[in-house]
């Protein structure tokens, strides 16, 4: 069964619709369920007071205590040779005589090589990083640091622009006059043009 | 500058812009001529129902909602000062928080006036998002990424999230074959971007920026965050600071320009397999932090004492041509291409 593990990050902290309250440093273990449907747990994840690992604990059953009988060395020699049975050793595979082994590598790594490049140039495959920011970014991406992990649901509120609402707002308003932009435009086409290209 | 309510945009010039940031928005649109940009604070002040008459007669604009008073943009920073108190901020540290569902409300608002109407329905938005901080690994990029897209797409547009130091890189590069390293100096956080010929090497940010100048600042001489922020847009020069304030401003930017490239050292190393960077390439800031007197120079003086960690040849250090715009203008370009 998979569990939660909650670890406090802040000085003092209180989920009270699990009823755990607890202060930097200390940790509990939780069921799944009761973590994942607690709206105060998702908040306190939100704001870094808290954080959570699910994990599945590994229950190992203790074996019971010897017991304490008095055995004479005779006794106890045979008592150890009964409780650890000889291990037999398994001979070590011999390399085949007759295949280069080498010559296999080399061209099975050129194989791999060969495939990877196609991905890559296809752009079916972004090496060692996640995907681009946006579906229509101009590039690739090699790699970033990490987002935060998406296991947990993410709520995303609904009509937050008020609407008929005839508010004016102060607005500085900059005009820039020059060909800048269009020729930067020209050159991020051309470029993209190439490389597609290539 | 001037006052603008919301225009519709002509419809020859598809594609526009916005800049999400800690202490302002900015969109940007082609015109005819060039670029227009559209600026406001990203800050909101919440009064007493008693204030009303008094804001009336100043002819400030504000907006009543369940039983308080709320003043948005930069009028809610000049009345709080009036009113001594601290303007909120629906973003903190470069992040918008879970659970702030009232600066949610009014960072619809501010985005709203700032975009306008779309050309078209559906007329492609590029707005910014921040790479993951690396320095704080709990801090939620997913929620405010899909917040501001619900923002957006509610205002008429098709939302495209776009990452911020990447925009720094393609408004400032062009010609450089769009290579180069882009580090946006933000209020709340400083993102980093690394591209050789548009394909993003690496990405990352660091949860520190001007904010946290402020306040380490502030605590360093025992004075307030807001004083250090007005010594600061003030016009401090950093490479000559006067006085016990402004030295320890100048410290504070030195050990953020310290800890970003020893972040950019850090993380290029998990790319140095996958990624190489044929030539020198130009390192471009940009950002409202970065706004401070003699930031370049001062920038490239803490650099010379860490050029030889640093994985790749730099071959010149230079500031956006508009610093506060440089993102939003990036983001335009990349809008724009959709329609060309």
């Amino acid at each position: 069964m998979k569990e939660a593990r909650i670890e406090c990050l802040c000085p003092e902290y209180r989920i009270s619709d699990m009823g755990i309250a607890f202060r930097r440093g200390d940790s509990v273990w939780v069921s799944e369920e009761s973590a994942r449907s607690s709206e105060e747990l998702l908040l306190a994840v939100r704001s870094g007071a808290v954080s959570v690992v699910y994990a599945r604990r590994c229950s190992v059953s203790r074996s019971p205590s010897p017991p304490n009988v008095r055995m004479n060395r005779a006794q106890r020699a045979g008592f150890v040779a009964r409780t650890l049975p000889e291990q037999p050793q398994r001979p070590e595979p011999a390399p085949p005589a007759s295949v280069d082994a080498g010559a296999i590598e080399d061209a099975i790594a050129r194989g791999v090589t060969k495939a990877i490049e196609g991905l890559i140039l296809s752009g079916a495959l972004v090496p060692g990083g996640r995907a681009p920011t946006s579906p229509t970014s101009f590039g690739g991406t090699v790699g970033s640091a990490p987002a935060v992990a998406t296991d947990a649901p993410v709520y995303i509120p609904s009509n937050i622009v008020p609407t008929g609402d005839a508010t004016t707002i102060t607005v500085a308003q900059t005009s820039t006059e020059g060909a800048d932009l269009n020729e930067a435009a020209a050159a991020l086409k051309a470029t993209r043009k190439r490389k597609t290209a290539t | 500058m001037s006052k603008t309510a919301t225009p519709a945009a002509p419809t020859q010039f598809r594609g526009v812009s916005v800049d999400i940031g800690t202490m302002n928005i900015v969109s940007a649109r082609r015109t005819e001529k060039g670029v227009e940009t559209r600026r406001v604070r990203d800050a909101f002040l919440d009064l007493d129902p008693s204030a009303k008459r008094m804001l009336k007669l100043s002819g400030v604009d504000f907006f009543e909602r369940g039983g308080e008073l709320l003043i948005v943009g930069d009028k809610a920073l000049e009345i709080a000062n009036v009113f001594g108190k601290e303007a909120r901020r629906p973003l903190s540290q470069g992040l918008l928080a879970a659970g702030e569902i009232d600066a949610l409300e009014v960072l619809g608002l501010l985005i709203k006036q700032v975009l306008g109407d779309p050309a078209e329905p559906n007329e492609a938005c590029y707005y910014s998002v921040p790479a993951a901080p690396v320095d704080a690994p709990d801090r939620d990029i997913i929620y405010h990424q899909g917040v501001l897209g619900r923002i957006v797409t509610e205002c008429g547009f098709r939302a495209v999230p776009s990452n911020e130091a990447m925009a720094v890189v393609f408004n400032e590069t062009a010609k450089d074959g769009f290579s180069g390293v882009g580090i946006s100096f933000g209020s709340g956080m400083s993102n980093v971007a690394l591209a050789v010929n548009t394909i993003e090497g690496m990405s990352f940010s660091v949860a520190r920026g001007g904010d946290w100048i402020d306040a380490g600042a502030a605590k360093a001489v025992g004075s307030t965050q807001a004083r250090m922020c007005a010594l600061k847009e003030g016009g401090i020069d950093l490479t000559r600071p006067v006085g016990r304030e402004q030295e320890a401003l100048a410290v504070y930017y030195k050990s953020l320009i310290e800890y970003t490239l020893d972040n950019i050292t850090a993380q290029f190393a998990r790319v140095r397999g996958q990624f190489a960077v044929p030539r020198p390439i130009p390192i471009v800031i940009a950002g409202g932090t970065s706004m401070a007197g003699g930031f370049t120079e001062f920038f490239q003086q803490v650099l010379e004492t860490r050029r030889k960690k640093l994985p790749f040849e730099v071959s010149e250090v230079r500031h956006a041509k508009d610093p506060l715009g440089a993102i939003a203008q990036g983001l335009l370009l990349q809008a724009i291409q959709e329609y060309e």
